[in-house]
């Protein structure tokens, strides 16, 4: 009885240890590059972060994005200021949070091709479902996602003062890469 | 007896049993996306990040805040007040009875250092200062406050109010070395403290005195996302409040929008000055002529170095 016991306390520890040291199935880019883009008449912004985190577990998909806000990198030391303080409120919102799924992706079989990302979006205090194509590529055997997407800034509850509001895009331009490397606790 | 008792036992056991394997597929069914995100968390950057916006420039309103501007910066000055003269009831003058104007300039040599001067019209004070930023506040609150030292000199002009300055232009000079205390409580809250020693070779406002103490105070708190509100209040050590001038008090509204940050304010002050607005202040504050001046700074920041946003590829 005891044996018994003991044995099948022990095979859960294996099949324990089995299942959650799942790293060799996850993926991370430390140095995810994002940027954004807002085009007008009046004036052209851009920033860009080259922090951005992202992890994916390639058993089902599952892909995380964390971004830190304050990590965004403007042409104009103020503008960056002000995207902080008085647009994102980064001093409340720090980060911005993705998590998703990567829709029929084969990592047995990877291909260059599109995919789609679904998956939600929290940013500004909003969450929002959204969905993301994305190109996949594999450079020896590591996963490169990269892509453009178009984010409206009213979707995140961003408020622009009437006076800029011809200085400031409706629709965001989003550019990504993130490349992945097997991740290692 | 003895069998009901290993009953028991063995009860508790499977109890334990099922309680463990429980608890295993908890562990195992829950490695999911909530552990993509858990690592996420343990793999963030752990940068520390410096306070942003204590104060909105470089002035709270008249005096030094705690700010500076990033390298590359350069800072256009343009500041107007008005007031009206008391005794004047046949005054002709259309708005204001009185105009001072300030040109002043502000270049950021690096994130810590900033350096400036400026000219004033009415009172014809030329000045100029330093200021280094020696301890910035950061987030994680492991820094609490920011310390920033001004040296600021000045050069009076010319007599001024009920200020007489003496003939001898070497005597004209003034010194103020300043240590800014700031700390931002909150994203609406930033107050600063600002011991400051005046050297003053102008014999006023107390006559044969020439070494000052002066305490400043100043706060900001914000109203919205792009408007807040400031005040100071500067008191200044050793000398008779009335005949040798007033303390500084002022009030107002800093505005900011793009590249331009416009102060509204309101103050018993005449000068744009960091010293004359500490010493030489003929009135006290009030709502009557001659105690209140409204005045507006206009700020335009220009970015003369561009930073590289895109990544290096």
């Amino acid at each position: 009885m005891r044996t018994l016991k003991t044995n099948i306390v022990i095979t859960l520890l294996l099949l324990h240890f089995g299942l959650s040291g799942q790293s060799k199935n996850q993926v991370i880019s430390r140095q995810g590059q994002v940027s954004f883009f807002s085009y007008t008449s009046v004036e052209n912004i851009e920033a860009t972060n080259n922090q951005a985190l992202s992890v994916i577990d390639k058993k089902n998909g599952e892909i995380a994005v964390q971004i830190l806000l304050r990590a965004f990198v403007f042409k104009k030391a103020l503008m960056e200021e002000h995207f902080n303080e008085s647009y994102v409120e980064s001093d409340i919102y720090p980060k911005l949070i993705f998590s998703g799924k990567l829709q029929d992706l084969d990592f047995s079989n990877l291909e260059d091709s599109p995919k789609f990302i679904k998956g939600e979006m929290d940013f500004h205090g909003v969450q929002k479902e959204i969905e993301i194509k994305t190109n996949v590529e594999t450079d020896n055997e590591n996963l490169i996602l990269y892509g453009t997407f178009e984010v409206a800034i009213d979707d995140f509850n961003i408020k622009v003062p009437p006076l800029l509001v011809p200085n400031i895009s409706k629709e965001i331009h989003v550019k990504f890469r993130f490349e992945y490397t097997p991740y290692e606790k | 007896m003895l069998n009901s008792d290993l009953n028991i036992h063995h009860m508790k056991n499977r109890k334990q049993l099922i309680f463990v394997l429980s608890m295993f597929l908890f562990i195992v069914f829950n490695a999911n996306s909530q552990d993509l995100l858990n690592i996420l968390e343990k793999e963030a950057p752990n940068t520390p990040l410096y306070t942003q916006a204590t104060f909105k420039a470089n002035r709270i309103l008249i005096g030094q805040s705690v700010e500076t501007r990033k390298k590359g910066v350069l800072e256009f000055v343009l500041g107007t007040r008005y007031w009206n003269i008391p005794n004047n009831d046949t005054s002709q003058s259309f708005g204001a009875d009185r105009f001072s104007g300030h040109f002043g300039m502000q270049y950021a040599f690096t994130d810590r250092f900033t350096f400036g001067a400026g000219i004033t019209s009415f009172d014809g004070i030329v000045n100029g200062f330093a200021k280094y930023r020696l301890v910035r506040q950061t987030e994680d609150n492991k820094v609490p406050l920011g310390i920033t030292l001004v040296q600021g000199a000045s050069y009076f002009s010319r007599d001024f109010a009920i200020f007489s300055l003496p003939q001898n232009s070497s005597e004209r000079l003034a010194y103020a070395t300043q240590v800014i205390l700031a700390r931002k409580f909150n994203r609406n809250l930033s107050l600063q403290l600002t011991p400051t020693y005046i050297h003053s070779g102008v014999n006023q406002p107390v006559p044969d005195k020439k070494d000052f103490f002066a305490l400043g105070f100043g706060g900001r708190y914000k109203l919205s996302n792009h408007v807040t509100i400031a005040s100071e209040y500067g008191y200044l050590f050793g000398r008779d409040e009335g005949e040798e001038g007033f303390n500084l008090f002022s009030l107002g509204v800093n505005w900011e929008i793009s590249d331009l940050i416009m102060q509204f304010s309101m103050t018993n002050s005449k000068s744009f000055d960091d010293i004359a607005s500490y010493t030489l202040n003929a009135n006290n504050f009030h709502f009557r002529p001659g105690g209140l001046h409204i005045g507006v700074n206009a700020t335009y920041v220009l970015h003369l170095k561009k930073r590289k946003p895109r990544p290096s590829e």
